[in-house]
């Protein structure tokens, strides 16, 4: 959730609280100003107004839904997280696409990173069996130096 | 015209009956895993199988052992009953049902005896310890292969027979036995007879068990675990991820983020994860059998009744 989203041209990155109060409503369901601020797990650290600007910065940059209720707006998630996670990386990769003349350039960058991330990943996977491999035979040798001890 | 009518009533109700299941199937099977999760993986990999054959298994009995008989023993076959639309569409939706999994079948079994046929050019039987025949290929991909459904064979390039150590070979040989043994292609190829739209995640979440399944049967120690977990890493280094191949099984298929959770539950083994086969006492399958034959003879007779008016229904 730290990288940059565009869910419309004008919006610009979550903020922390932003991130927060996204993630209460994902918790909780769609809910008031106040239902956050009082409700269980909610936002009791947050006044009244940092919730409902907040709210309604979300909603302005398409983040959240809205509808009237009383004299009140009850504000809903547009999107799951899984959604939302799929258009940051979708609008990354689209912005990386857009600002390179050759259209083939970025995708080998991206088929690069994602090669050095596997092969980064197997070095680090490989570290973690030698590991355990050396954990084996210390336990082992452990295990069989007090066995020599008892046959001296 | 009573052998069509017949054929497309046990076609209807096959359709129906397979249809209303697989898609109880397709939006139910997820809450099975929360009650498995203590099981052993190869019991995940049963169940996740059973669940996506249950349609057509069920199906097949249903018509089988109830609709076929119902038709023949309860209609009569003097009157010239003509054979309404619903029927008659469901018939032949079933019979196109059955026709599609065929050709899905036999597409895959030509698609994978061309690929082995492409592997197996210029390949040599190597001394191995394996209950099945090993053959060196002379490509480098596939790394390391069980192929074969009726003759099964395991490939091993020799690029990755030089790159493994002996006990790490010896695992992840024992890894495409276990898949062997397992039946693994054999259960490819039903469900390629039995292709359901929606049940493309149960079959993907029964395959990444299968491989965990075949990595628990293929060691027995954790130094066997960390064999096994090296040659997943030194074979993926190897090679790039290979492009699934229908009806084999490949030790690896997948790219390397999707085989970290392989490797970081063999390091995680233990020898308190070594699952014996459970052995069933026969008793249980006695009685059980016992039972349902019994529940059988005194009820069958009227479900046959109850099934043959409700066919009667559809046919109108």
């Amino acid at each position: 959730m730290k990288r940059i989203f565009h869910i419309r041209a004008s919006s610009s990155q979550l903020g922390p609280l932003e991130e927060r109060l996204l993630a209460a409503l994902w918790q909780r369901g769609p809910a008031t100003v106040r239902e956050l601020q009082e409700g269980k797990g909610g936002c009791h650290d947050l006044a009244y107004t940092t919730v409902m600007t907040t709210l309604d910065r979300l909603f302005k940059k398409g983040v959240l839904t809205r509808e009237a209720e009383g004299r009140a707006f009850r504000y809903a998630a547009r999107f799951s997280r899984e959604e939302l996670h799929r258009e940051a990386a979708g609008e990354a990769v689209r912005q990386m696409l857009d600002a390179s003349p050759a259209s083939s350039l970025p995708l080998s960058y991206l088929v690069e990173i994602l090669t050095e991330r596997d092969a980064q990943l197997l070095d680090d996977l490989g570290q973690l069996v030698e590991n355990k491999r050396r954990e084996l035979r210390s336990a082992d040798s452990r295990n069989s130096a007090p066995k020599g001890k008892d046959q001296e | 015209m009573f052998a069509v009518r017949g054929i497309a009533v046990s076609f209807s109700v096959f359709v129906m009956v397979y249809c209303v299941l697989s898609l109880a199937v397709c939006s139910v099977w997820r809450s099975f895993l929360p009650h498995a999760q203590h099981s052993s993986v190869r019991r995940i990999a049963d169940l996740l199988f059973a669940l996506r054959i249950f349609p057509l298994a069920t199906a097949a009995v249903i018509t089988a052992a109830f609709t076929v008989p119902s038709f023949l023993l309860l209609e009569p076959r003097a009157i010239e009953e003509p054979i309404g639309g619903i029927p008659l569409v469901l018939g032949l939706c079933g019979a196109a049902l059955g026709i599609f999994g065929l050709l899905n079948a036999a597409v895959a079994m030509r698609r994978a005896s061309r690929a082995i046929r492409g592997w197996t050019q210029g390949a040599n039987p190597i001394a191995a310890s394996a209950p099945v025949p090993v053959l060196r290929i002379v490509r480098p991909v596939p790394a390391l292969i069980a192929v074969g459904i009726a003759r099964p064979r395991v490939l091993l390039s020799g690029a990755a027979e030089s790159v493994l150590s002996a006990n790490e070979l010896q695992a992840a040989l024992n890894h495409e036995v276990a898949h062997v043994r397992r039946r693994d292609n054999l259960k490819k190829l039903l469900l390629r007879f039995v292709a359901f739209p929606g049940m493309s995640a149960l079959e993907a979440a029964w395959l990444e068990a299968t491989e965990m399944a075949a990595d628990e049967a293929a060691v027995w120690s954790a130094g066997e675990a960390l064999d096994l977990a090296a040659a997943l890493i030194k074979l993926s280094k190897l090679s790039p991820a290979e492009p699934t191949v229908d009806l084999t099984a490949a030790l690896l298929h997948s790219p390397a983020a999707t085989v970290n959770a392989r490797v970081e539950r063999l390091v995680a083994w233990s020898d308190a994860c070594r699952v014996p086969p459970q052995k069933y006492s026969p008793w249980f399958g006695t009685t059980a059998a016992l039972a349902t034959m019994a529940v059988f003879a005194v009820t069958y007779s009227q479900l046959l009744v109850h099934l043959h008016t409700a066919t009667e229904w559809l046919v109108r």
